[in-house]
């Protein structure tokens, strides 16, 4: 396994690339938009590719860009490459499913992978799943993708959620990465310290741990043993602004890395968002499927939900912009306290938006299972802005998810930086306004309570800030073809009530 | 709940004694009949349909029966309840005679038909426990008050604007204030099973009215246009257990689809709208029928549009199902009685390009503002279009048959 790992990653560095993932996706939508012969449209996406890999052999050469090019490098953007754009793209016909062999062979590599680890770990005894991130990103986008094929949307939509939520939140300390890396999780569990800071693996440390990328909804570092991926978009900035900047100014290769390091990881993280925008909230963020749950507990008790008012709309949308650039300008301060950690008096912690956000309340909890750390590292923070922060947001967490749905993902900082790229970029959701009867149900389902989709009368493109891409509005739309959800000028899905209907 | 009427000065019910009316009514019914059962390629179970609505004892069965008026009027609602919905709006032209008598004589002939039902001693209208209408105009509103007097009655308000952001929470109001009235009035228990059970039992109607549609845009001669009022028809305007409605329709739905026509059809398509043709009124579908076109497909609150749209609900409690049944009532209405004509214009439009329909036809009632004042826009729009279209501006009355049918004759040498 450890050779065909080496084969594997010296071979497919290039697919690692973001800009491999952005060119394709974009030759893909060109050939889809402009080309009308099919050899064309194959043709293009391989001419791209062919060049690419040229481009990056010959860039490789340089030493400086081979670095900037390095930094870049994720398994994630491979598996999206390879798995997941031509399980979006190819056509649904007679021959798809010769192209399922590719994922069914990642998630056949992947048990190989944890088989082989097994075998080789020096001692005996349960290790959780030893496995390379890269095959786990395959093996999990796998399944995803084979699950599609049997699973009605709604249905899909759930797995995809519960399987990125595991990995997420249990992927901390039940995927590492090998014996070495298990055994130092280990022992780091053993450090008990109060202090906050030395908790490492709890708490986001200035420091790159060869954790995967950043994504950008809120996948959170507060899962035990620190989860499986870096952190959320918030994070991100916040450590962009805990640089000292004097620093880097003068010259220190420590903190002029960490600053490579962090606008590296912005830049991919802003490729996931321009592919995904909020796709990412309603489908991956492990926050929002836990919220879920209180709503999926509401709807067993059998309340109907409140459809929350225009000023709460707002206050929620204004509160978040507002609570999300104030913590950003604390994490700036944060480079500016004195010995005892004080900025003109106030204690200022390291990363402050996460002492308020509600996912280091919650994700912790959710994945408690092996975590032998104090659940709630937030609780020592307790004083002024963060004692009412954490106990006010985590209120309006459980009780907004309780009672209206997504009231809180228009909170969500993490959500609007994916809002930002919902206009514009890849995923749009279109609307045919002829065919609209005026019914309502898309804004009755919508867990963000989006009017503008009904209202829409005269425009195709009806995606919104606020959208989450979750599909719920095209899978209850009764009228056929009315909605559609465009992936780079791909047709994804389409409103079909007969084919609902006629599928039971 | 807050009383819509107060009885101070409440008068007395009074029947019309008028038999020679009552026998030209039945006489408008019988030629009906005839026509329909003269058509050809009809389904073998026309038999079931036809039973229903020809049926003319109205003695009141085993289910309280609740009577509404147009198509904003949930059904699903009343069914929870355990109720018989039973739709009142009346197409006799004689029974237009006899509404006269209390309404006023320049209202539109359906009003005055519907309020000559409850002048009627043997009527549907008058086997009704209660009844429920909608503000959809003038003259539903004032009639409302009168039958007040007869019947229990609730008025349903509509927004005068099919704003869902700004009138969404006001109209599911207004329908909890309408199963408050059924719980009390007919003093039975909203029974949450049972709406999910007619919720489904409404999407499957819709289902199958589109099947039937579609069947028909392909093969316009496997069912006439009347046939197919007619099924619907049956489904809404008499007492009907939907589970059998449901079946017979699969039954015909699936006989004509092996339908296969003998030659090639070169009958002229087209699309109608405008105001609402009930049975027995079925001049203008019959004179298109004999002129030698075929409606495709229709916007009529009384024909295929009325069970178009399904109803959809997200969730399954019964708060979410009855804003549900608002939306689709109420928001996914085509009545002109609201301020936009967008949505019907639009319909219009995409049920010309589904079928591929050769022209439209606008049926206005007379007397009823609202469709003829849309008419002017429709008008422009399909002009613009370059689509031929046809206003018939006429009302129940059957004299102007014949000018009628040089009109349309005239209208289809266009093609």
């Amino acid at each position: 396994m450890n050779y065909l790992y080496g084969i594997l990653s010296q071979y497919l560095t290039p697919l690692t690339s973001p800009f491999f993932l952005l060119g394709l996706i974009l030759s893909v939508d060109i050939a889809f938009r402009k080309l009308n012969k099919l050899t064309h449209k194959v043709l293009l996406p391989l001419i791209f590719g062919c060049g690419f890999f040229l481009f990056y052999i010959v860039a490789g050469k340089n030493a400086e860009t081979a670095k900037w090019l390095g930094r870049l490098n994720n398994p994630l953007f491979a598996v999206l490459a390879v798995i997941v754009v031509p399980a979006i793209f190819l056509p649904r016909g007679k021959y798809y499913k010769f192209f399922l062999i590719l994922p069914l062979l990642a998630i056949i590599l992947a048990v190989a992978d944890i088989i082989s680890q097994i075998l080789a770990s020096p001692e005996k005894g349960f290790h959780w799943f030893l496995i390379r991130p890269g095959y786990l990103i395959a093996a999990v986008a796998g399944i995803i993708v084979i699950a599609q094929n049997f699973l009605k949307l709604d249905k899909f939509r759930n797995f995809t959620r519960a399987t990125v939520l595991v990995v997420l939140l249990f992927g901390g300390f039940a995927f590492r990465q090998n014996y070495t890396d298990y055994k130092s999780m280990i022992e780091r569990r053993q450090n008990t310290t109060p202090d906050i800071m030395n908790i490492s693996e709890t708490t986001p440390v200035m420091r790159f741990d060869n954790r995967l990328v950043y994504i950008p909804s809120a996948p959170c570092r507060f899962a035990s043993d620190g989860g499986y991926v870096q952190g959320c978009i918030m994070e991100l900035t916040q450590r962009i602004h805990q640089i000292n900047f004097d620093k880097v100014f003068a010259g220190d290769p420590s903190e002029v890395s960490l600053l490579a390091i962090a606008l590296a990881a912005l830049l991919s993280v802003t490729v996931l968002a321009y592919i995904g925008a909020r796709w990412w909230c309603g489908w991956i963020c492990p926050l929002s499927t836990i919220g879920e749950l209180f709503n999926f507990l509401r709807k067993l008790i059998g309340f109907s939900y409140l459809k929350p008012t225009k000023t709460a709309r707002i206050t929620a949308v204004t509160s978040g912009v507002s609570l999300g650039l104030f913590s950003i300008n604390l994490a700036y301060l944060y480079t500016k306290i004195d010995k005892e950690g004080k900025f003109m008096g106030c204690k200022i912690p390291i990363y402050p938006f996460c002492k308020i956000c509600p996912g280091q309340m919650v994700c912790p909890v959710a994945s408690m299972a092996d975590s032998s750390y104090f659940v709630l590292p937030g609780m020592e923070w307790l004083f002024g802005f963060f004692k009412v922060g954490v106990v006010a947001l985590t209120g309006f967490f459980v009780i907004g998810f309780m009672t209206s749905r997504r009231i809180f993902c228009r909170f969500c900082p993490m959500g609007m930086f994916g809002g930002v790229f919902n206009r514009g970029a890849m995923l749009a959701i279109k609307k045919d306004p002829r065919k609209c009867n005026g019914c309502g149900i898309c804004n009755e389902v919508c867990p963000m309570d989006i009017n503008s989709i009904q209202k829409e009368m005269v425009k195709t493109d009806v995606s919104c800030f606020d959208c989450v891409y979750c599909a719920r509005c095209i899978d209850n739309c009764p009228q056929d073809k009315c909605l559609s959800l465009e992936f780079a000028g791909k047709r994804i899905i389409e409103s079909d009530f007969t084919k609902k209907m006629n599928n039971g | 709940m807050d009383k819509q009427f107060q009885d101070l000065y409440k008068l007395n019910q009074q029947f019309s004694e008028n038999p020679g009316n009552l026998k030209k009514q039945r006489f408008i019914e019988d030629e009906q009949i005839r026509f329909q059962t003269d058509l050809p390629y009809r389904p073998s179970n026309m038999t079931y349909f036809e039973n229903i609505m020809y049926n003319r004892d109205f003695s009141s069965g085993a289910k309280p029966r609740v009577g509404y008026f147009c198509n904003m009027i949930p059904q699903e609602l009343i069914y929870a309840f355990g109720a018989q919905p039973v739709r009142l709006d009346c197409g006799n032209a004689a029974g237009a005679l006899i509404g006269e008598e209390v309404l006023c004589g320049d209202i539109c002939p359906l009003a005055k038909s519907s309020f000559g039902a409850f002048l009627n001693k043997n009527s549907i209208a008058n086997s009704c426990d209660i009844l429920i209408l909608p503000t959809s105009c003038d003259a539903k509103r004032k009639m409302g008050e009168i039958l007040n007097d007869i019947k229990p009655v609730f008025m349903l308000n509509l927004p005068p604007e099919q704003n869902h952001e700004r009138f969404a929470r006001q109209t599911y109001l207004e329908f909890l204030r309408l199963a408050e009235f059924l719980r009390k009035n007919l003093k039975l228990k909203l029974s949450g099973r049972n709406l999910r059970k007619y919720l489904k039992l409404g999407q499957q109607r819709s289902l199958l009215v589109r099947e039937i549609q579609k069947i028909r845009t392909i093969n316009p001669r496997a069912l006439s246009m009347c046939d197919f009022f007619l099924i619907i028809q049956s489904s809404m305007f008499r007492p009907v257990d939907l589970e059998d409605w449901i079946e017979q329709t699969k039954i015909a739905c699936d006989e004509i689809k092996r339908f296969k026509p003998p030659r090639k059809s070169l009958r002229t398509k087209l699309v109608l709208t405008g105001a609402p043709i009930i049975w027995p009124n079925y001049k203008v579908l019959n004179l298109f029928e004999e002129c030698g076109a075929d409606i495709l497909a229709d916007t009529l609150c009384t024909g295929a549009q009325s069970c178009f749209d399904p109803v959809i609900s997200g969730e399954w409690t019964n708060g979410s199902i009855l804003r549900a049944l608002a939306n689709r009532y109420v928001y996914a209405s085509a009545c002109p009685c609201f301020i936009s004509q967008n949505t019907r214009i639009n319909r219009i439009l995409e049920l010309v390009d589904e079928t591929g329909a050769e022209g439209v036809v606008n049926y206005s009632l007379r007397l009823c503002q609202l469709f003829d004042i849309e008419n002017y826009r429709i008008d422009q729009v399909l002009k613009s279009k370059k689509i031929p279209y046809i206003n018939i501006r006429t009302d129940y009355s059957l004299e102007d048959r014949e000018q009628l049918r040089v009109r349309i004759e005239a209208f289809l040498e266009i093609f």
